[in-house]
């Protein structure tokens, strides 16, 4: 904790002594990319990454770049180009790097800071962070990883249209061996009458629920809601039904002993 | 028993108007035996619905402003040196009446609040040798305002949950107010006398215990408390058994003042955000996000269904 609070403030003091010592470029960034020339290099061979930073103004340099972390990496050197158009400058800087062991490597974002020309306030424009796998002994890297799950994927296909087709074999004599039955058609559900009608037989709390629920479809209520919320529904403003909705409800939640008087209270 | 909850909520809500949902909570709280916790900001008439639930029943009502400089003998009562008789007399304090008025009860120190929520729990009060019952019906309304929070002292999280009830008093509607204006521009209230007794508190009381409460509600009280206790960013913890009990009583009160022998899951809906919000504790972010706690228990019990 003690070592990241001197860190900040030795961060602090450095960017306010640079920013006393330093003017900076008013700039409208219009991009800022870190881009690799392969995503998996290989140990101990050469490769490239670009940082191409591309703003509006036309401009001779470019102050307060800073390049990228390059950890897990060996930089073998550095070009710097800067081209200026009609539209405006590009700044380029090619870094070859090598790698001297396999694994991941993960390249930190580049910054620049600078003036942001759209709203005047000093700011720091960050790239793209970049991570490579690179290949080597012991590590076969994404081509090789691809190839493997390559593999698997059409070993997978191959066992799906096979069990697919035993399956539709077997069925087949299965078919064939049983007579043709109709499809089983879902039992019709009771109407509220039908369900009320249940309800003064039976006379028990299951005939009490299957007519509540009836009836609670019926006003276009959902499950989980309260009384209050059905209420407040259009049909339930309907006299008969308002007081079914009452009635159901005390006899739904009532005791044993004042169910039999609750269901005569229903209202026919 | 001739005169009925409902009809001391009529009577009141002619007094205090455009707080229907504030007097009918209270009754249901008087019904149910317990303590109410108003917050609000000054000038809706939480005072004005205290001392007139009092009268309506014709019992005693005393108001403490709570402020810092108060003692725990200023609410209980003292033993006070008598020179002609050379012995001690006891002063019973302001918390032997059937309705007292805690004003701003997080203006006083953390031990005089402990002093009333004590008597609060335990309905008595032990002043030297002598221990003294609190009149029945017993119930302490305490007020809080949101503002002005400079120099209070938070109600711990224990102290809370003696509350029954932690009531939001909102301001009235154009219409509630213009009737507010012509009510009190002409004369003064006229105060509530008679429209219940004390012994008709505790026959209501009685009653409301024998409201039945079915297996499927106390299921949904069990899931309702339950759902207050989820992993959640803002929750510390949730709220403890004591609030199924409280839901479950308060529940069975609300029944029995709508005039119900059967407690519904709409009179447990109705009253879980007042029985809850409450008894949660919660973390910094539900503040650093300026979300209510009631806007996040309503979330809570909408996400679990009703039977």
């Amino acid at each position: 904790m003690a070592a990241r609070l001197i860190a900040l403030a030795l961060f602090v003091l450095a960017v306010s002594s640079r920013a006393n010592a330093q003017t900076y470029q008013r700039l409208h960034v219009k991009s800022f990319v870190l881009s690799s020339s392969t995503d998996s290099p290989r140990v101990e061979q050469p490769f490239s990454v670009t940082m191409t930073i591309r703003v509006a103004e036309r401009v001779t340099h470019l102050d307060n770049v800073f390049l990228p972390e390059l950890l897990g990496t060996e930089e073998l050197g550095d070009e710097r180009s800067l081209s200026t158009d009609a539209g405006g400058t590009t700044y380029r800087e090619t870094m070859q790097l090598v790698a001297h062991a396999s694994g991941r490597v993960g390249l930190g974002a580049a910054f620049l800071d600078a003036i942001d020309a759209r709203n005047g306030k000093l700011s720091r424009f960050r790239s793209n962070p970049l991570t490579l796998e690179v290949a080597g002994p012991g590590y076969p890297g994404p081509g090789a990883w691809a190839a493997v799950v390559s593999l698997l994927f059409f070993a997978a296909m191959f066992g799906a249209a096979l069990w697919f087709v035993l399956k539709r074999h077997r069925r087949a004599h299965v078919e064939a061996a049983i007579e043709a039955a109709p499809d089983p058609q879902p039992e019709p559900r009771p109407s509220l009458e039908t369900a009320l009608a249940e309800l003064r037989v039976r006379r028990d709390r299951i005939a009490v629920m299957n007519a509540r629920d009836r009836l609670w479809e019926e006003v276009g209520a959902q499950k989980g809601q309260t009384l209050a919320d059905v209420l407040t529904l259009p049909v339930a403003a309907h006299p008969r039904t308002r007081a079914l909705l009452f009635a159901l409800e005390r006899a739904a939640f009532i005791d044993e002993e004042r169910l039999q008087n609750a269901i005569d209270e229903i209202p026919a | 028993m001739s005169r009925t909850p409902q009809s001391l909520i009529a009577a009141l809500s002619q007094t205090i108007v455009g707080q229907r949902e504030i007097v009918e909570s209270l009754v249901v709280a008087l019904v149910a035996d317990g303590h109410v916790l108003l917050e609000g900001p000054p000038g809706l008439a939480k005072t004005l619905a205290c001392r007139s639930l009092a009268a309506a029943l014709d019992g005693t009502f005393k108001r403490v402003q709570f402020t810092p400089d108060l003692l725990p003998a200023d609410i209980t009562g003292t033993r006070i040196f008598d020179q002609r008789t050379a012995q001690f007399d006891t002063v019973l304090g302001p918390v032997f009446a059937n309705i007292v008025l805690a004003d701003e009860i997080n203006r006083a120190p953390a031990k005089v609040q402990s002093a009333l929520l004590e008597a609060m729990q335990e309905r008595q009060v032990t002043i030297g040798p002598q221990t003294h019952a609190l009149p029945q019906p017993f119930m302490v309304l305490a007020t809080m305002n949101p503002i002005d929070a400079d120099g209070t002292y938070a109600l711990p999280h224990a102290q809370l949950d003696r509350f029954l009830f932690k009531l939001q008093v909102g301001f009235p509607d154009a219409g509630e107010e213009l009737r507010i204006l012509d009510r009190f521009a002409v004369s003064d209230t006229q105060p509530l006398h008679g429209i219940a007794t004390l012994q008709d508190v505790l026959d209501w009381r009685k009653a409301a215990h024998a409201v039945h409460l079915d297996e499927k509600v106390k299921r949904y009280i069990v899931d309702l408390v339950a759902a207050t206790r989820e992993p959640h960013g803002y929750v510390q913890f949730g709220a403890s058994p004591r609030a199924s009990l409280a839901l479950a009583f308060t529940a069975r009160a609300r029944a029995f003042v709508n005039g119900r022998d059967v407690v519904l899951p709409d009179d447990v809906r109705a009253l879980a955000g007042s029985v809850l919000t409450h008894r949660i504790a919660y973390t910094h972010r539900i503040a650093v996000d300026r979300v209510a706690p009631e806007t996040f228990v309503a979330a809570a019990i909408e996400r679990v269904p009703a039977p």
